[in-house]
């Protein structure tokens, strides 16, 4: 069956045409990155418009590519939540006058959900039970999935995501949005030396706070350029990546061991992060867990995670109804 | 032809269908602030009612506000897909021109007016003569008070209908500031209506033959917060 997947849940616009939840035919991310990196982060008003401005030329590229027409789609799959709720209707919205024009069945899709999907479309032989870290600027959630359609929420974060606190962070050091990539390649250059927090009020649980390192590094440079000292940038960035890095390496890997779990799924664009990465594959062959992550344009949103995600939720549960409403606070349950 | 109108700009969402002159649906209801989701299935009721399938319909009309920024962003999504979907054109109107529309017998100045936030509207000024109707003032969005000084001001003594739940909300100011001047539209008048959407929208079609699918875009009217801001430290967009 080939599902049709929308997601504008954020700042990409994206429509992807997948085969049987498993073969992408066409992923087409339509970015909105240059318009909101003015104001160093994603502006909601502004991502609406722009969803609305690129909707109906990516969906028509989509089908272009995948060289198919609605004709030869068995299901509309749309993300309605969790997000910035004018982007979401604006994606709901498309799928269900699509579905309601060519009377195709029409399913809404779980943003979170879906990241954890992106992992399928590239791991053919991948099933639960698993764990999956999803790490993005809009989620930091460590999700057990003892087997299809459940879920347990082990850890979340009590305030920032990891991804903002790195968005937040690069602002600071006068780098580019997003900040991820950023910091990352700084940090290859400086030592993580600088001691940002003292305890982790969190470590007997699973759930991660990343604003505090953040308003640390925030005060260090502040107290540099009062002192009129040189910034080292380099430390700084490297030591708080050391930190982001550690705490999600220690929830994920406890969880390993007290869950018995040998697959680790990682999700959400600071997958793409090569100091995560490495970290977690030095660790996952110590306690015997292998580690998958999807390759960059499938770690980040796209709509393919979508399709593939409501054509297993479909196969299950059936459609949804044409009246679902978007849920910018949607629960994974 | 056989036309599908839909307008979702204000809290009492518009649907209707025509074919030809003929009004086959017609129907208003209350939509929650912001949030047409749930017109795609409000859509397939109308045409089970009527005993339609999707594929009958030739066109597609669409109100572009101004409005509920969200509200015309969920309307004008809907009709862009399905206009797409069925491979027909799209055609969108002025909310405020087809609300004006809705006092096709009386000739004269008319004021459309919907309410925007805190102490604004958003509003337009027509003029109607037999059949004809010409923009004196295009949408825009104004302070009620100042708006309506610059009325009294500019037009004198002319009459002017005052139509849409702008014109009702502000009723009072307005006829402390233009008096015997003002006239009001009566119920229905002050609604939205899909089927004259839809009307306004073929009438528009087969004069120009110009479909919207790609071009359209709700008339926001106004800047977003966030640009205002960047605009306002002196640099613009
Ligand atoms: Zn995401």
């Amino acid at each position: 069956m080939l599902v049709l997947g929308i997601e504008t849940s954020c700042d990409e616009t994206s429509v992807a045409v997948v085969e049987d939840g498993r073969r992408i035919l066409s992923n087409v991310i339509l970015s909105q990155i240059d318009k909101h990196a003015v104001f160093g982060g994603v502006v909601p008003e502004l991502a609406a418009r722009s969803h609305l401005e690129g909707i109906i030329q990516v969906i028509d590229t989509a089908l272009r590519q995948a060289g198919v027409g609605l004709k030869e789609i068995g299901l509309i799959a749309s993300t309605y939540g969790p997000g910035l709720i004018g982007g979401l209707l604006v994606g709901l919205s498309a799928a269900k006058a699509i579905a309601l024009s060519t009377e195709l069945p029409f399913i809404g899709v779980n943003h979170v959900e879906g990241h954890i999907y992106a992992n399928f479309l590239v791991h053919q032989e991948l099933a639960p039970p698993l764990l999956c870290l999803t790490v993005s600027g809009g989620h930091t959630n460590l999700i057990y999935m003892p087997e299809f359609a459940k879920y347990r929420i082990l850890g979340q974060t009590r305030d920032d995501a990891a991804g903002e606190a790195f968005d937040k962070v690069a602002r600071v050091l006068g780098l580019g949005y997003p900040g991820g990539p950023y910091i990352d390649r700084l940090a290859a250059e400086g030592q993580p030396v600088i001691q940002l927090t003292q305890t982790d009020a969190l470590a007997n649980t699973y759930d991660f706070s990343f604003s505090g390192v953040k308003t640390a590094v925030v005060n260090l440079v502040n107290s540099y350029k009062q002192k009129g000292q040189a910034i080292p940038q380099a430390d700084l960035a490297a030591s708080f990546q050391e930190y982001v890095v550690s705490t999600l390496a220690d929830r994920t890997f406890r969880a390993v061991e007290s869950l018995g779990v040998h697959k680790v799924l990682l999700s959400g664009g600071v997958a793409a992060n090569s100091q995560l990465r490495a970290r977690f594959k030095e660790l996952g062959a110590e306690k015997g867990a292998r580690i998958y992550y999807p390759p960059l344009e499938l770690c980040t949103d796209n709509a393919a995670m979508i399709a593939a995600c409501g054509y297993y939720r479909f196969c299950r549960c059936g459609p949804s109804v044409l009246d679902l409403p978007a849920d910018p606070r949607l629960k994974l349950i | 032809m056989r036309v599908l109108g839909i307008d979702t700009a204000t809290a009492v969402g518009a649907l209707g269908i025509i074919d030809g002159s003929h009004t086959v649906y017609e129907k208003s209801m209350l939509v929650r602030p912001g949030g047409a989701e749930r017109f795609p299935s409000l859509i397939q009721q109308a045409l089970r009612e009527i005993g339609w399938v999707p594929k009958n319909i030739d066109l597609i009309a669409v109100g572009q506000g101004p409005g509920s920024y969200t509200g015309v962003r969920v309307g004008m999504t809907i009709a862009k897909g399905m206009a797409y979907s069925l491979s027909v054109p799209l055609v969108s109107v002025s909310t405020l021109y087809v609300l004006a529309a809705n006092a096709a017998t009386r000739p004269g100045l008319i004021c459309p007016m919907l309410e925007s936030r805190r102490e604004e509207v958003y509003a337009a000024l027509y003029f109607r003569q037999e059949t004809s109707v010409t923009e004196v003032l295009p949408p825009g969005a104004w302070l009620a008070k100042e708006f309506c000084a610059d009325l009294r001001k500019k037009m004198k003594d002319t009459p002017i209908l005052f139509l849409g739940e702008g014109a009702v909300a502000y009723r009072e100011l307005i006829l402390n500031l233009l008096g015997a001047q003002a006239v009001f539209g009566e119920d229905e008048e002050n609604l939205i209506n899909g089927a004259t959407l839809a009307r306004l929208a073929l009438a528009y079609w087969e004069e120009t033959g110009e479909d919207a699918l790609y071009s359209c875009q709700p008339l926001y009217l106004k800047r977003t917060e966030a640009e205002v801001r960047w605009a306002e430290q002196g640099r613009g967009l």
